[in-house]
């Protein structure tokens, strides 16, 4: 975001919308993850047995997307992943959850331990023009630099994807024999990803697009924008990677293009 | 003194009471005594020891929420809390606590026999989840503190969770998915 910003602030006679931005692309587009539908669960078969040494393991468990994939899905496009965990932990998360006091309630508490799954839905918000960044005119930082307005709205096709996250996580859980203790179905408000993207699109269509494939300016030559603005879209996988294999890309060009003086 | 197990108190206990008996009571005694409350007064410090203890006693696995110092646990947090309305909602709740252990007694709550003190806790804990009255919503405070407090203590842990910490797994018993064979 702050890229887009600082774009949008440098304004020149020759660059009158701000610096690369003579598509009028810079802070639109703008595009996250949706999460907020989780199902959690009880395995059964593992209520009142030994504790294990699951702190052992790396990591949860992870469902990479199955939505439109092969099959169109008829309300929705594109697809989310789930993301969960299970098995004992050092401190039991559901205890306060837990209904009751006294002998019976320590003993479920107990008893419970290493039973416990969950996953939540991590889906793809779509990029969208009117999803948007711009200067505000009013709020500065603290050395009076206009600070970003957001006017960004989640959109129909993230409400649907949100509803058959809870649908299939639910179907999933009852399938593999979970005793299921709830399904939330709210989506977190727009922005709890704190995934910012695609406010300095990348494209081959200067009129449509900020960068090119190296995340170079189509305007100009020796600006190149590394991090999550040259995204065309969030998918539905945490964004780091992405930006490192990106910046990665963008080096090597820059330097071989250094090296032939085109920069 | 954290190390401390609940067999480790009873023997120091009795070991108080012999070398009493022998003269050199005093000082063992003060070795032991408790650090005074720095939130709470006495009498609240004693309430909430027992409010915690009803919630996680000690049974036969392991030692309860007393032994784990969950009350000495709950004061230092509240000396330090910087929202005095986080001090006000336990002082008020621990008095209403008292007011309806009286109205349903005569008694304040530390008097009241243990069947009183346990129908005071039931009607606390009457809609949790969806809490209404005053008195329910402290029981929701309560119990989320001596839970966080009990389960993070060393007998938390080690004892009533035997946590393993970080190690080999060499097998895993798994989950029968479906209801059927597949164990991985």
């Amino acid at each position: 975001l702050e890229s887009a910003r600082i774009m949008l602030l440098s304004k020149s006679s020759a660059h009158p919308n701000g610096i690369g931005n003579s598509s009028g692309h810079v802070g639109h587009n703008f595009c996250e993850h949706v999460m907020g539908p989780h199902v959690t669960g009880l395995a059964k078969d593992r209520v009142g047995k030994p504790k294990t040494i699951d702190d052992g393991r790396p990591g949860g468990f992870y469902l990479a997307r199955f939505r439109n994939l092969s099959e169109k899905h008829p309300r929705f496009i594109r697809g989310y992943g789930f993301e969960g965990s299970a098995g004992s932990t050092m401190f039991p998360g559901y205890a306060g959850d837990t209904p009751g006091f006294g002998v019976g309630f320590k003993k479920t508490v107990r008893d419970n331990a290493g039973a416990y799954i969950s996953m939540g839905g991590f889906g793809e918000v779509l990029p969208r023009y009117e999803n948007q960044v711009t200067l505000d005119p009013e709020v500065t930082d603290k050395w009076g630099i206009p600070a970003l307005r957001f006017d960004f709205r989640f959109g129909d096709n993230e409400k649907k994807m949100c509803e058959d996250m809870a649908d299939a996580g639910q179907e999933m859980f009852e399938e593999a024999g979970f005793e299921i203790l709830s399904v939330t179905r709210n989506m977190y408000t727009e922005g709890w990803s704190i995934h910012e993207l695609g406010t300095a699109r990348m494209g081959t269509d200067k009129k449509t697009s900020v960068l090119n494939q190296f995340q170079q300016s189509h305007d100009v030559k020796n600006l190149f924008v590394v991090d999550g603005s040259s995204h065309v879209s969030a998918s539905c996988q945490n964004p780091t990677w992405t930006i490192m294999a990106l910046a990665w890309r963008s080096c090597d060009y820059l330097v071989s293009e250094f090296q032939k003086g085109n920069l | 003194m954290d190390d401390f197990t609940r067999r480790d108190v009873i023997r120091l206990g009795t070991a108080a009471t012999l070398s009493a008996s022998l003269g050199g009571g005093e000082a063992l005694a003060q070795a032991v005594a408790p650090p005074a409350p720095k939130f709470f007064t006495a009498e609240e410090f004693a309430l909430v020891d027992e409010l915690s203890e009803l919630i996680v006693p000690t049974d036969d696995h392991s030692p309860g929420a007393r032994a784990a110092k969950v009350a000495d646990y709950i004061d230092a947090r509240l000396a330090e809390a910087w929202d005095p309305a986080e001090k006000m909602a336990w002082r008020d709740g621990l008095k209403l606590v008292d007011r309806m252990a009286h109205e349903r007694s005569g008694k304040t709550f530390m008097q009241s026999s243990g069947d009183d003190r346990i129908a005071v806790l039931t009607r606390m804990a009457e809609h949790e989840g969806k809490p209404q009255r005053p008195d329910e919503r402290f029981f929701a405070e309560l119990k989320e503190r001596v839970v966080y407090a009990y389960y993070t203590s060393r007998i938390g842990i080690r004892q009533e969770m035997e946590y393993k910490g970080n190690g080999l797994l060499t097998e895993f018993e798994g989950f029968a998915v479906g209801g059927g064979d597949v164990r991985r």
